[in-house]
């Protein structure tokens, strides 16, 4: 039986509009999820998946059905997001290693906040920590990629990481302890 | 190894799988940006040369009809000016016409007594070296303007029986030479209209007998300026990836060799040689900084870190130089040095190029005119990469993954004159396309072009 999504990626082969629908339809969702965790707000968020869709429907046919797809559109949109980011910020490399990240002292961490709110702090971070951050963490990708990803040397992304756990934790330690004060439950 | 931990952990288990539906306002832009460039007319490169080659057939079609007219126009000027045109289709007709023109010649020749009438000056303008040389040979003192009316054109495929026999059966070339002292003026006219008729059967003849006959070899040599750019095609998920057209531009680059032909049948012949060809790209004014995150909002290109210099990544390929790129203005950027600067960049590749070229003769005349079609295989012999401020920095390196062995095919038209008999000049409007893409990056690729105009000299034997 033929996969509905390979259907649908043949149709936008051939620029159907109604299978052009059908593909957006089916991961818009997710990839605004994506777009948000790299964007600083809510509208460059909906910048990057409207580029990142167009970039999608143009170069379709080099998908050519080889890995996942929806590793092929993530892939695509988070370069979509690097680039904009590129081209919008002057950004600043921090490379001394002062700020070694002690994984310990986040031990105590408990699950209470919602998504939601954990996107909020990851979009208060500075674009470039979101971004070494959001590719290490998240995505999964390692040093050696991120560097030869952002053109950046491996000993830049590793201290860019480890200050933005340490702000992401002391965000995270702030809002227990404001929650603490006002017996807000989450 | 990668390291993992509980804010990594927390952060990825919330947030990798977290959707949310955007706004519908994002569909409606993106449907409509879509259907905008789906309105757009894209034309395929193909189809852009196609284009091309019908637009040069069809001028060469437009040319030959003009120089058509223009062989047969002296004569039937003159004609007529002198008589009512009427053409010469049978004997019967050629007394009545004959006569005529023995009215014409006498009343001329009342001025210049004895002289014998020179009626080869029209043919041999028109129609070149075979009636030239019976000229010569019936020469006479006089170069009167007086013309022949020879309304009839030469038959597309002319054969022996084309040749119109004298009335009296005696050689029509014995007859002029002997026409200017003995004979009278009306048989010199006939003759001469006869004879100019049968020349123009015979240059033909031998023209086609040449082509008919079988292979007929020839040499020579081409040189010209080209235009080469190059069409990319990107993975969008490529590193660095970005809109290159922006910044990258084709340069004027050289071509030329040497090459053989062999005429292999009446419209048809085959070419090969060695040829050597130079192509590449440039960014005029590549804006450059320390790395991505460094290079300040301007720049188009990142480039070398403090420590070792990185390399660029562009179209075309990578490529890195000894050393770094001059710093040439900082900025400051939140409390951090940004260091910036622009450089002029060129990746130039050359070539040994074999090419297996076909041609076809549409037109078939004094000036030669073929639609050629060919393959070539372009052998890597030079590869560099240049930047230069223009001023006193200057570094030279080589554009990474490249192949070494690359296919390509052309099209062209040809245009052939003439000079003697076995020297002809040649113009080669000429474009070729990489078929084979000239790198090995997965990511990119890169499929050279070139416009070129090649001007040459054969040499047949």
């Amino acid at each position: 039986m033929v996969d509905p999504v390979e259907n649908i990626i043949k149709g936008c082969c051939r620029k159907d509009p109604r299978a052009q629908k059908m593909l957006y339809e089916r991961y818009s969702g997710q990839m605004f999820g994506v777009c948000l965790r790299y964007s600083t707000s809510a509208e460059d968020a909906q910048d990057v998946l409207h580029e990142g869709f167009l970039k999608i429907f143009e170069k379709i046919e080099q998908y050519m059905f080889k890995g996942s797809f929806e590793g092929w559109i993530r892939k695509i949109m988070v370069n979509t997001a690097l680039e904009k980011f590129r081209n919008q910020y002057k950004v600043i490399s921090i490379q001394d290693s002062a700020f070694e990240y002690d994984a310990r002292s986040a031990e105590d961490l408990t699950d209470n906040m919602t998504a939601k709110e954990l996107m909020n702090l990851i979009q208060e971070l500075s674009p470039q920590y979101r971004m070494v951050f959001n590719l290490y963490a998240i995505e999964g990708y390692s040093h050696k990629e991120i560097s030869d990803l952002l053109n950046i040397s491996e000993g830049t992304s590793k201290s860019n990481l480890s200050r933005a756990r340490i702000i992401l934790q002391e965000k995270v330690k702030k809002y227990y302890s404001q929650t603490v004060r006002t017996g807000t439950t989450l | 190894m990668k390291t993992d931990n509980n804010i990594d952990r927390y952060f990825r288990e919330n947030l990798y799988d977290f959707q949310m539906a955007p706004p519908q306002t994002v569909w409606d832009r993106v449907e409509q940006d879509i259907s905008k460039k789906t309105q757009k007319l894209i034309i395929p490169i193909f189809l852009k040369v196609a284009a091309g080659i019908l637009l040069l057939a069809t001028l060469a079609t437009l040319l030959w009809k003009v120089t058509d007219k223009k062989d047969i126009s002296p004569v039937t000027t003159v004609a007529e000016e002198m008589t009512p045109a009427k053409e010469i289709s049978s004997p019967g007709n050629l007394t009545t016409d004959t006569e005529e023109i023995v009215t014409e010649h006498q009343s001329q020749q009342e001025s210049i007594p004895g002289a014998a009438p020179n009626n080869q000056i029209a043919v041999t303008q028109a129609y070149g070296i075979y009636s030239a040389e019976i000229d010569n040979s019936i020469s006479s003192d006089t170069k009167e303007e007086t013309q022949p009316v020879v309304n009839s054109s030469v038959p597309d495929e002319p054969t022996h029986e084309n040749l119109i026999p004298s009335n009296d059966q005696t050689p029509v070339i014995a007859e002029s030479l002997n026409s200017g002292e003995n004979e009278p003026a009306n048989t010199i006219s006939k003759n001469d209209v006869i004879l100019q008729q049968n020349l123009m059967v015979l240059e033909q003849l031998s023209k086609n007998s040449v082509r008919e006959s079988g292979s007929r070899w020839s040499v020579g040599g081409q040189a010209g300026p080209q235009y080469s750019y190059r069409d990319v095609s990107v993975n969008p998920g490529y590193p660095g990836y970005q809109d290159y057209d922006q910044f990258e531009d084709g340069m004027l680059a050289f071509a030329g060799g040497i090459n053989v032909q062999l005429q292999a049948a009446k419209r048809f012949s085959i070419q090969s040689g060695v040829y050597y060809s130079k192509i590449g790209q440039e960014v005029s004014s590549m804006i450059y900084g320390e790395d991505n995150f460094f290079r300040g909002p301007d720049a188009n290109y990142a480039v070398a870190s403090d420590e070792s210099p990185e390399p660029i990544n562009n179209s075309t390929g990578t490529f890195a130089f000894s050393k770094n790129l001059p710093p040439q203005m900082d900025q400051t950027v939140e409390e951090s040095t940004v260091t910036e600067g622009t450089v002029y960049t060129e990746q130039s590749f050359e070539f040994v190029e074999v090419p297996l070229i076909f041609k076809y003769f549409i037109v078939d005349r004094k000036l030669d005119i073929s639609l050629n079609g060919g393959i070539w295989t372009n052998i890597l012999i030079g590869n560099k990469a240049i930047a230069t401020d223009n001023l006193n920095f200057y570094v030279e390196d080589k554009t990474n993954d490249i192949n070494t062995f690359n296919y390509s095919g052309s099209l062209g038209i040809g245009f052939n004159y003439p000079l003697t008999s076995n020297l002809l000049i040649s113009l080669d409007p000429i474009f070729k396309y990489y078929l084979s893409p000239i790198n090995s990056n997965p990511e990119t690729e890169v499929h050279p072009y070139t416009f070129g105009i090649m001007t040459g000299i054969n040499f047949s034997f």
